[in-house]
């Protein structure tokens, strides 16, 4: 698989996201790839210490991310947001045994009145559930593929 | 047919079938951090548990509630807007604890800090609630939060989509802690970065990454972390 390809493949899963109202990861993703992998060089305090590090330099530096990367950091961002349902599930399951009274919902408010509120149901959750993981198993394809592909 | 077009073919025909099943209803844009500190709540109290505390939740009447509501952005521990939940510690012959999620705390240096968070003694929780005033005709609302002398465990939580746990971030948490002198504050992250994680441990910060339910090894880690600080507030009182 080429750059280009990746570059590609990118852009398709970038718009079925956005298609799908994810276009708040997409962006969040897209910052990321601007800013780079970040990565902090010893001090100099550090390299004084080690002789092996002398020649290295010092201080917080960035490395872009190949097309590669960038598709795979897309998949993966995606399948953590996804994940969060298994966090959903053992929020209700842990406050339903350690209760004295069924949890109805979990409802968090914020003070800022235009934000509507998030409201976690047995219901709600369970049905999540189902589509969450056929998710997954088909990012997991994703990225086992663009790996396969040479 | 080559193994390239084959595999090229499935990855197009899997992008077809994402697009199917993706909604925004999915997870709203909002609800990621805001589970994640739903979800580090359940760590602290597990820990507690373990350590043989009594757990029960209120709400801010004093009842048992059946819906349990979380703040979604930080405030005051007294506030009555809505009927916020939240968690009794009871340990045998201690203070009563109360766990809180997103509440004020005030520094040593009398600046306001929000903890995702926040274990107090309830003495405190109750001091603030009985100083605090809400808001009447003619007369603006007066909040007391707690004093951070007063704080037995504290979470500073990051939910990162794998894209954005960057330096600032943990700047900021190591400023933050400078001002709150419990030792036991963690910054807990999702997912893992190896700048933020070296700036950490080099500032001997507590912290821990990875936190999420498949992750057996950190997530109980954690929990031991936690039960250290409970350990040593029964040793202390």
């Amino acid at each position: 698989m080429q750059d280009q390809d990746y570059d590609l493949l990118f852009q398709q899963l970038a718009t079925t996201l956005r298609q799908g109202g994810f276009a708040w990861l997409v962006r969040q993703v897209s910052e990321q790839i601007l800013v780079g992998k970040i990565s902090i060089a010893p001090s100099t305090a550090d390299k004084k210490r080690s002789s092996k590090k002398k020649d290295a330099s010092t201080g917080t530096f960035s490395t872009a991310y190949t097309p590669k990367e960038r598709l795979e950091l897309l998949i993966k961002t995606f399948r953590h947001v996804i994940n969060t349902n298994e966090m959903e599930r053992k929020l209700l399951s842990f406050f339903d045994e350690t209760s004295h009274n069924k949890i109805e919902a979990i409802e968090f408010y914020s003070e800022l009145e235009e934000d509507a509120p998030l409201v976690l149901t047995h219901e709600r959750v369970d049905g999540r559930q189902i589509r969450a993981r056929k998710i997954t198993e088909m990012l997991d394809t994703l990225l086992e593929a663009t790996n396969d592909v040479h | 047919m080559s193994i390239e077009i084959t595999l090229t073919n499935e990855i197009q025909s899997t992008l077809i079938r994402l697009g199917g099943l993706i909604t925004s209803e999915l997870t709203p844009s909002s609800a990621p951090p805001l589970i994640f500190e739903g979800y580090l709540l359940t760590l602290v109290l597990q820990a507690a548990n373990l350590e043989n505390a009594d757990i029960d939740y209120r709400d801010i009447n004093n009842r048992r509630p059946t819906r349990f509501v979380f703040r979604a952005s930080p405030g005051y521990i007294a506030s009555t807007w809505r009927p916020y939940t939240y968690a009794t510690i009871a340990f045998p012959d201690k203070p009563v604890l109360e766990a809180h999620v997103g509440i004020r705390v005030v520094g040593t240096t009398g600046v306001l800090h929000q903890c995702d968070v926040a274990v107090i003694k309830q003495e405190e929780a109750e001091r603030c609630r009985r100083e605090s005033r809400p808001a009447q005709p003619g007369q603006p609302a007066y909040w007391v939060s707690p004093k951070q002398s007063e704080l037995i465990l504290a979470v500073e939580a990051k939910f990162y989509d794998e894209a954005d746990l960057d330096l600032d971030l943990a700047r900021s948490f190591i400023g933050l802690v400078s001002d709150i002198s419990r030792p036991s504050y963690h910054f807990v992250a999702s997912t893992a970065s190896d700048s933020v994680e070296r700036l950490l441990t080099k500032k001997k910060k507590n912290w821990e990454h990875n936190i999420v339910p498949a992750s057996t090894k950190e997530v109980t880690r954690l929990i031991n972390a936690f039960q250290t600080a409970f350990r040593n507030f029964k040793t202390t009182y």
